[in-house]
């Protein structure tokens, strides 16, 4: 069964990439992606998907005891590799998650470029709290909120349902919400599309500068021409790239001693750790009242210096993890702000390597992507000819 | 597939060279999971000696009803008569009348064997897995009814809820080829 | 102006056709099955996800931990720490030492808890006996060794069969009483480990087995006029016999309620008082109570919060809990749980 959906994702990759960058049609693409949801999503359960798998990778680098099977291993390179030569053809079609919220954009509002930065930075944010806490073996935060999965099973706890539909709702006028400011798993897509060998691309050679792919796309992927701005040129503005670029190590320092800090309110997540507070508090107050789980504990007999040294061990880790994880989130924002003046040499109207999620909404629109899809139709067509 | 822009050649260059280095990444980081990996899939299910039988399996799983279900391990029955599995704690008389079930949801069948013996069974479809019956037996009996973890129903959550609710620690995962963790008669006194 | 009006246009044929698509959708969910239907939500059990239990959820005992304390005639006034990991047997030579059958051992302890000796064993007991020249009878999972007083082996007799589990021992002048919870049965033996008969056996013509065993406690004494005493948990019910096996009398009988034995099968273990009263104690609730010899309930001796780690325990079937009284009238509870004898007397006398 698991080599069957290891079958089945290679196979919607390799269809997603194909219509989204050679077939270049949204009604392919939609019809792949509804029979994503189905299979993914409703079939499968949404369990288990690329984006928690983060996590169960990371939880077996973290710990002896957890190997991860070779199918959830699939689930997490595939995608990657996938996206590393063609794009996000993942996000647009194979994803359950990202389908979901596909079919619910209705009218999508443009939100500010500045904002749309800004929030782009919190995908990574919550992958480096992910793989923080999954690595030590505390949670794993991805699936604890993961919004659709109680559609897909249909059936969940109140909470799980209510923030679905509070994110179907948000979608319905701020296309896919949970991939374009949560999705931990995006982010690193993000990169990586960055860097793809091809990406979704219009008609650059004779863009028409109509702007209306800008008004297509639903979320926020298509970029202004930026005319070869002379932005460095000037010596305020080398200053101004260079100062940043130095800050960088500000951050890293600055947010990993934060993210140190956070050891102990994140540590509370760690089930042995909460445990073992409630333990020491019980036996530094007698009169606190025993929960389930320390009752639970003094039955096993185990002696409570051992569960205090377990909770300590864990939260070293932590501080160790913390550590890394604000460097993490530093390095991201001190790129994200440096990337913000760097000159671009674009020219023409196109869909942002990183942020493009390959839906391939444009292609329907743009006037001359329809003109040469029109040719190539003729091409192919059979000619009627009088017998 | 459209030509891209001439004047891009040393993005190219450069894209390619971070591409090869994103790859090497990858290749590596795959087979450093070489090490890691393993073939059989894991499944979650409840270690009985750790469960205090707290309500939470039958509340807390995502499916509802909850995946878990009582089980009864036959050989550590006493197939008694007074079943403090099967009857209220202070039961009228000891027939199958409703009002001397436990069993909130009458998910256990008596059964009369050779006297004075009596069998006792889950019918899971009815069962909610509330371990009710599994602190009546275990505080009393010899603990033959307990709660697992049934993989027919289980859609085997990344992250099992119930596992985040226990408060025994009993969820774990154990190999899909061998997915329960039954009582026997060894763990008897 | 005009593109501003064509865009509303493509916008709102964009929302018809999202919504022809999205009711298509739902459709095709409902027919594959895959979406809550009305017919599915009437399941006859309720959605539970997230929300709590009613009350009919809870097996609730709460009230019967504690007792009436005008029944609560005993206090306790000491322990004595054993040492043990886990015990199963206690008696009580004429002396009023303690014998205690644990881990690898019979520990010998005077009344003030000195230890006095200790007798080293290859298995692990689960029941003993003290013969009248104190010759120490050890009962095994389905073997019976005897043990001079200052701790040699005399005798290893042979097993009592592939099903044994030895659960007491009692031993009169000529005859040692075991109880094997394994066959139900009750062997009588000669001083030297022959078998002479065994009580129990089903015979053609009986409705079933005379003892109703479902779990490993099976208890037996000698009382007071040459009887023999023998619990029968499954029946809630403690019988007399004859030396000889011949049924006397019986009582007891099925309840929650303090004068009656609780749950499947108790008592689990009795012990005789000098006078000829009994004390039995309780599995499951653990209770310790006083009977007169015809089945009187009169008091209690230990109510079961007193052994909250046995009301707590997630294991069924715990150790322990044997019960001995001395000369005096004390009574002494081996709670296996906290590695200890309890000690509790009468408040009058305390
Ligand atoms: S949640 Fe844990 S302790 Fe509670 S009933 Fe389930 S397995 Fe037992
Ligand atoms: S009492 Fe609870 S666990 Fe036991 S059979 Fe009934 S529903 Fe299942
Ligand atoms: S893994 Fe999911 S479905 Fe299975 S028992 Fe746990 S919560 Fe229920």
């Amino acid at each position: 069964m698991e080599y069957v959906d290891v079958a089945v994702l290679l196979g919607a990759l390799s269809a997603a990439s194909y219509l989204s960058l050679v077939k270049r049609r949204r009604s392919h693409l939609l019809v792949l992606s509804l029979f994503s949801l189905l299979y993914f999503g409703f079939y499968r359960k949404g369990c288990i998907c690329p984006v928690g798998s983060i996590q169960d990778v990371v939880l077996a680098l973290g710990n002896q005891g957890y190997s991860v099977p070779v199918t959830v291993l699939a689930f997490f390179f595939l995608p990657l590799i996938f996206t590393l030569f063609f794009a996000r053809g993942f996000c647009a079609a194979v994803c359950p998650l990202g389908a979901i919220q596909d079919v619910v954009v209705v009218k999508p509002v443009k939100v500010p470029h500045w904002l749309e930065q800004g929030l782009s930075i919190i995908p990574f944010v919550y992958l480096g709290l992910a793989v923080l806490l999954a690595a030590t073996g505390s949670a794993f935060l991805i699936c604890q909120f993961d919004p659709f999965v109680a559609f897909f099973r249909r059936s969940g706890s109140a909470g799980m349902l209510v923030l679905g539909i509070a994110f179907l709702l948000v979608g319905t006028f701020f296309g896919r919400p949970y991939c374009r400011v949560f999705c931990p798993y995006g982010a690193i897509l993000r990169v990586l599309s960055f860097f793809s060998k091809w990406n979704v691309t219009l008609t650059p050679n004779d863009c028409l500068r109509c702007e209306i792919c800008d008004v297509a796309c639903p979320y926020g992927a298509i970029r202004e021409p930026a005319e070869a701005e002379p932005s460095l040129s000037t010596r305020p503005a080398r200053v101004r790239l260079a100062l940043l670029i130095l800050l960088i190590p500000l951050l890293i320092g600055g947010l990993g001693w934060l993210g140190s800090r956070l050891s102990v309110p994140l540590s509370k997540l760690h089930k042995v750790v909460s445990l073992a507070e409630q333990v020491a508090l019980e036996d530094a107050n007698p009169a606190t009242p025993p929960t389930d789980a320390s009752k639970a504990f003094r039955q096993t007999g185990r002696p409570v210096n051992a569960l205090l040294a377990d909770a300590l061990r864990i939260r070293q880790q932590l501080v160790t993890g913390g550590w890394l994880f604000g460097g993490f989130v530093g390095l991201v924002m001190g790129i994200k702000l440096a990337s913000l003046f760097v000159p671009k040499n674009r020219t023409v109207w196109e869909p942002d390597e990183a942020a493009c999620l390959s839906c391939g909404r444009c292609f329907t629109y743009c006037p001359k992507e329809l003109v040469r899809a029109k040719k190539v139709q003729r091409k192919n067509a059979i000619p009627l000819k009088p017998v | 597939m459209p030509e891209t822009v001439p004047n891009n050649h040393r993005r190219q260059f450069f894209g390619a060279g971070i591409r090869g280095a994103f790859l090497f990444v990858l290749g590596a980081a795959t087979s450093l999971f070489a090490r890691y990996t393993q073939k059989e899939k894991m499944v979650w299910q409840i270690d009985p000696s750790k469960c205090v039988q707290c309500t939470n399996c039958a509340t807390k799983c995502v499916l509802q009803p909850s995946a878990v279900k009582c089980v009864q391990a036959y050989p550590m029955c006493g197939y008694c008569k007074l079943c403090t599995g099967y009857f209220e704690p202070q039961p009228n008389r000891l027939n199958t009348a409703a009002e001397n079930q436990l069993c909130p949801t009458g998910a256990i069948i008596r059964t009369a064997l050779e006297y004075p013996y009596y069998e006792y069974t889950i019918e899971e479809s009815l069962c909610i897995g509330c371990a009710k019956c599994v602190k009546g037996c275990t505080l009393f009996g010899n603990g033959s009814f307990f709660l697992q973890v049934r993989h027919d129903r289980c859609v085997n959550c990344n992250d099992c809820s119930i596992a985040l609710a226990c408060p025994g620690h009993a969820f774990k995962r154990v190999p899909a080829s061998q997915p329960y963790l039954l009582k026997n008669r060894e763990h008897q006194a | 102006m005009k593109e501003c009006e064509k865009n509303e246009r493509s916008n709102r044929r964009q929302f018809l056709r999202r919504g022809v698509i999205s009711a298509w959708f739902a459709g095709l969910c409902q027919a594959v099955g895959i979406w809550p239907s009305p017919a599915r939500a009437a399941q006859p059990v309720a959605g539970l996800a997230g929300k709590a239990l009613g009350p009919e959820f809870t097996y609730d005992l709460a009230q019967l931990r504690k007792v009436d304390p005008k029944l609560l005639q005993y206090r306790e006034t000491g322990s004595l720490p054993l040492g043990l990991k886990e015990s199963r047997g206690l008696v009580l030579d004429a002396e009023d030492n303690l014998y205690v059958a644990g881990d690898r051992a019979v520990v010998i302890l005077d009344r003030n808890g000195k230890a006095l000796g200790q007798v080293r064993l290859d298995d692990s007991p689960r029941c003993l006996s003290l013969g009248r020249d104190k010759s120490i009878f050890v009962g095994f999972k389905d073997h019976v060794e005897v043990y001079s007083p200052g701790g040699e082996r005399r005798a290893r007799w042979e097993k009592c069969g592939p099903k044994a589990v030895l659960t007491a021992i009692a031993v009169s002048e000529n005859r040692v009483f075991v109880a094997d919870a394994g066959s139900r049965m009750v062997h009588f033996y000669d001083l030297n480990g022959n078998l002479q008969k065994s009580l129990g056996k089903k015979t053609p013509g009986s409705q079933g087995p005379v003892f109703i065993i479902p779990s490993p406690y099976f208890d037996l004494a000698i009382g007071p006029g040459n009887l023999l005493w023998v619990a029968n948990p499954g029946e809630h019910r403690l019988e007399v016999y004859t030396m000889d096996g011949e049924a006397e009398f019986s009582w007891g009988k099925y309840s929650l309620a303090i004068d009656g034995f609780c749950g499947c099968c108790n008592p689990v273990h009795f012990a005789l008082l000098p006078d000829g009263r009994l004390v039995t104690s309780e599995k499951g609730l653990p209770r310790i109570k006083i009977y007169s010899a015809r089945g009187e309930f009169e008091c209690v001796v230990a109510e079961p919060e007193q052994f909250a780690k046995y009301l707590d325990t997630a294991a069924a079937n715990p150790m322990g809990l044997d019960v001995a009284a001395d000369s005096k009238g004390s009574i002494l509870v081996l709670d296996s749980m906290s590695a200890a004898v309890r000690i509790f007397q009468h408040k009058a006398r305390a």
